[in-house]
């Protein structure tokens, strides 16, 4: 390939910029074309069996796909109620002794929007449709993309879930990998949000992005992309022996998203593991969560402030009926004070906010009454995610109820 | 060609002396290897009658370079 | 714990890609140097910085301690070389040049000896320097992987080229925006080629814009690097599952995916420099070659000179000179400490000491016998003595392969393995 030149040469083709102009036409051109050979395909998700049958559409597609999120029709409005359900893995009621990040077990567990949708239809809520937007460790920044994308559906009544050990944590502001956190196409839409298009989204981010909505060969590549490898497999099985399947040397457990676990571990722990084992010296979830939530940031300058009050006030500027809840944290945190502590802060500063966004179609959960979640189980040393949500999600129904009752509003004045 | 220089290199890298110039480096001509090299340090070492240390052969990196390392030393190439 | 510090490359160059459709029209506005410079280290700090921010911190700091040792390196020579007589001046001047090369290789010879400390040094310290800078850059910091200071082994022979050949008097005194504009060109960051300062330089008369030639010649070279990274390689990727999987297999498959592996292993590391070359041309750059049809040499010392050019040229010109090289009597010395230091500059692993000493073996073999030949008269011009150097030849050299990725243990169960050795 060094030779392009001499090739070229042969050819007796001289480059001209007449010459480029024309070879990025080509290249336009063909890009087009070859997009209206590809058949258009839907976007898988990770839900699809939790919700069979239902008025549930989950939204979100597979990971690092630029398009976000699902090509879904709109429900009718007026014959539906429409609900737009932001969570992270905590809306998920886990099967007894399952990993927590074991993706391709989602049919095992059960999700809380399906109970609660259960629920509101034994209030008589009967024509409440779902769109879900439900994706595990989502951070403070994920939660405000998500907020925009689900406010482009134009839903009645909006629910955002708010992990407490991750909304004030500026050691994850975001996730590092999370397509959510390079979102050029949504900030690109307001001015204010612009500074960040140069900050998280990388330059091929923008690239992706830009050819993603451009180019059918381009978005439909996510959808093909399982097929693709099968493809290359059986290509590399048609010509060479497969291998048989031994292993030499242990095979290492190791993390793809390393930073936070860095930072803990060496800055706050000084690379002493303990605090974070069991006897059998593996790591105790709840041990986990209890670091993490004492990297919260309560600075009105953090940018993870700066983000919740955009998300609140692109809520408010909506005038769609909203609901924030703070996910409940077991009642065994307190075993560890200065976290209790930490997540006490995190609820103080939400009823500051609920003070000044608050409204009757904002509504903050910051507390639930004791009795709901006196018969929640959660998972085994963990204090986020449920194994059974007690009345959880009958308490959320009956307020999603309340709400759906209040008066169909115009913008809020601002 | 009456370019003292040149014509040792030809000599060495068995290349015609019309293809060198003060250009011509280790990295554009292939006869110009390791071994080559050797031989060209003692040529040069032999026909100008000096002795070069390494600082100066390190410098040698094209004949042009080479050229004025041994200007450097008083010999007139 | 074990933390997962690989980097895959290709994000970085489709980053430099995106961003080269930006750079390019903007070079007809900033025609000075200086402007160009200063587009080009904001470029390469900016795209560093998508790895992570720190990266960015980290190689500032290194390549100003860089401009600082290669201005002393130059004032002290020059005040040797223009006062033949001052003594005291040329030890001096030779005091600088050594403390320079020392500093400027002790962080990769830490990282080089233990890793994961000089990992958590960087990561936590660069990071700290961050929080004094800005808040929020500081926050999106804290989200970014953890990483090894990738690109260092590449940086850290640039660096000392600059500095040897200032020492030699061939390059003088940089400014500041020059040096870092060496230090930052962006399609080298990564996984190099180890360019030379006189690649960039604007000596050569540089028009500081592409000419349409450079547009196409650099687009169809960066195509065809992609094309190389991202499809040939995925395609051969299952080959390297035999480093990890060879016990209990046929001797005929482990050969098979070993010579397979080869190609997978040469197609990657040279479609990276494809891509860094084509890059570096639609820039208007015209950087050296890195590889030249390895796998056909004839010998082992045709195969060094077409396998990861730039670093067997920097190894030629500051290690194999120096000690002796052009020397009779110190030849053999030299061809086996270059081979070893090559080696080396990979990892400081008993595995590539011994992937060293065989590739020395191999190449003063290799001289033996084309000196025996030669007296001999024996030629080899017949294209079946031709074809049947380059099967040893691949045959020597691939052989070594599984030395560069696996533990000495390893690579040696590896061999049995290969060889049917039970």
């Amino acid at each position: 390939m060094r030779s392009i030149d001499a090739f070229l040469d042969i050819l007796g083709y001289r480059a001209s910029w007449a010459g480029i102009v024309r070879i990025a036409l080509w290249t336009v051109l063909f890009l087009w074309l070859a997009g209206l050979m590809i058949p258009e395909r839907a976007r898988q998700d990770l839900f699809s069996t939790n919700v069979a049958g239902l008025p549930i559409s989950p939204m979100i597609t597979l990971e690092s796909d630029p398009a976000f999120i699902r090509d879904v029709p709109l429900p009718e409005k007026g014959k539906h109620f429409r609900i737009a359900w932001i969570s992270d893995s905590s809306s998920i009621l886990y099967k007894p002794g399952a990993k927590l990040i074991d993706l391709t077990k989602m049919g095992d567990h059960k999700l809380l929007a399906v109970k609660t949708l259960e629920a509101l239809r034994g209030l008589g809520l009967a024509n409440a449709h779902i769109d879900l937007f439900l994706r595990v460790s989502l951070r403070c920044l994920e939660t405000y993309t998500l907020t925009k994308l689900a406010l482009e559906r134009h839903p009645d009544l909006l629910i955002i879930s708010v992990s407490p050990v991750f909304i004030f944590n500026n050691h994850a502001v975001f996730k590092g990998d999370s397509h959510f956190a390079k979102a050029s196409a949504v900030w690109g839409k307001n001015i204010d949000t612009w500074p960040w298009l140069f900050l998280m989204p990388s330059p091929a981010d923008h690239l992706w992005a830009l050819l993603t909505h451009r180019f059918t060969v381009f978005s439909q590549a996510p959808v093909y992309a399982e097929e693709i490898d099968a493809l290359k497999h059986d290509f590399w099985t048609s010509l060479f022996p497969p291998l048989k399947n031994t292993q030499n040397g242990e095979k290492e457990d190791s993390m793809t998203e390393n930073s936070l676990v860095f930072w803990v571990i060496q800055r706050y722990l000084k690379g002493d593991l303990s605090v974070l084992l069991n006897d059998k010296n593996e790591t105790v979830n709840s041990k986990w969560y209890r670091q993490v939530i004492r990297l919260s940031d309560f600075g009105e300058n953090s940018f993870n402030h700066l983000i919740v009050r955009k998300t609140l006030e692109t809520l408010k500027n909506s005038g769609v009926k909203a609901i924030i809840y703070i996910e409940q944290a077991s009642q065994a945190m307190k075993d560890d004070p200065g976290a209790w502590a930490i997540y006490q802060h995190v609820k103080d500063t939400f009823r500051a906010y609920e003070k000044e966004y608050g409204s009757d179609k904002i509504r903050f959960i910051i507390d639930v009454p004791p009795d709901v979640l006196a018969k929640a189980v959660y998972v085994t040393d963990d204090d986020i995610h449920f194994e059974q949500e007690g009345d959880m999600d009958k308490f959320l129904a009956q307020q999603i109820f309340e709400l759906s009752k209040e008066p169909e509003g115009t913008k809020n004045e601002h | 060609m009456s370019d003292a220089l040149l014509n040792l290199f030809a000599d060495v890298l068995e290349v015609d002396a019309s293809k060198l110039n003060d250009n011509t480096s280790p990295d554009n001509t292939s006869q110009w290897d390791s071994l080559a090299a050797m031989g060209l340090v003692v040529a040069i070492e032999e026909k100008f009658g000096i002795q070069l240390n390494t600082k100066e052969i390190m410098k040698m990196t094209s004949i042009g370079l080479a050229r004025e390392t041994l200007r450097a030393k008083g010999v007139a190439v | 714990m074990k933390f997962n510090l690989d980097y895959n490359s290709a994000s970085f160059f489709v980053d430099l890609l995106a961003l080269t459709l930006l750079i390019i029209p903007l070079l007809w506005v900033f025609r000075k140097p200086l402007a160009r410079h200063i587009l080009y280290i904001f470029s390469g700090i900016y795209l560093l910085s998508f790895i992570a921010p720190r990266l960015a911190v980290f190689y500032l700091f290194y390549w100003l301690i860089v401009s600082a040792l290669q201005r002393a390196v130059y004032i002290t020579e020059h005040k040797a070389v223009s006062q033949p007589d001052n003594l005291s001046a040329a030890v001096v001047s030779r005091l600088v040049f050594w403390c320079a090369i020392i500093l400027t290789l002790i962080p990769m010879l830490y990282w080089k000896i233990d890793e994961w400390s000089l990992v958590t040094f960087i990561n936590l310290h660069a990071n700290d320097t961050l929080a004094l800078l800005n808040k929020t850059i500081w926050e999106i910091d804290l989200t970014r992987n953890i990483y090894a200071p990738i690109g260092l082994s590449f940086a850290t022979f640039r660096a000392l080229d600059l500095i040897i050949k200032t020492y030699l008097g061939l390059i003088g005194k940089l400014s500041v925006d020059r040096l870092l504009f060496y230090g930052f060109f962006p399609p080298v960051l990564v996984v190099g080629p180890i360019i030379e300062y006189e690649e960039i330089s604007d000596k050569n008369d540089h028009p500081g814009v592409p000419a349409p030639d450079d547009l196409l010649n650099g687009g169809f070279r960066t195509a065809w690097g992609f094309f190389k990274v991202l499809f040939l390689t995925s395609l051969l990727q299952p080959s390297t599952m035999i480093l990890s999987h060879y016990q209990g297999q046929d001797v005929l498959t482990i050969w098979i995916y070993l010579f397979v592996y080869t190609w997978f292993f040469y197609i990657n590391f040279s479609g990276y420099s494809d891509i860094a070359i084509g890059l570096a041309r639609l820039h208007g750059y015209k950087l050296k070659e890195n590889f030249n049809n390895p796998f056909f040499a004839r010998n082992v010392v045709e195969f060094w000179s077409g396998w990861h050019i730039s670093l067997y040229r920097f190894a030629r010109r500051n290690i194999f000179v120096p000690l002796g090289g052009y020397r009779k009597e110190k030849h053999i010395f030299a061809i086996a400490c270059t081979m070893v230091a090559i080696a080396l500059w990979h990892s400081l692993s008993p595995s590539m000491v011994v992937y060293g000493f065989y590739h020395a073996a191999g190449v003063i073999a290799n001289r033996h016998f084309s000196e025996w030949r030669t007296k001999k008269g024996i030629k080899l011009d017949h294209p079946l003595a031709q074809a049947l150097c380059i099967f040893v030849t691949y045959l020597f050299v691939g052989f070594a392969f599984p030395l560069i990725t696996l533990p000495l243990g390893t690579a040696m169960s590896f061999y049995a393995a290969l060889l049917g050795i039970t």
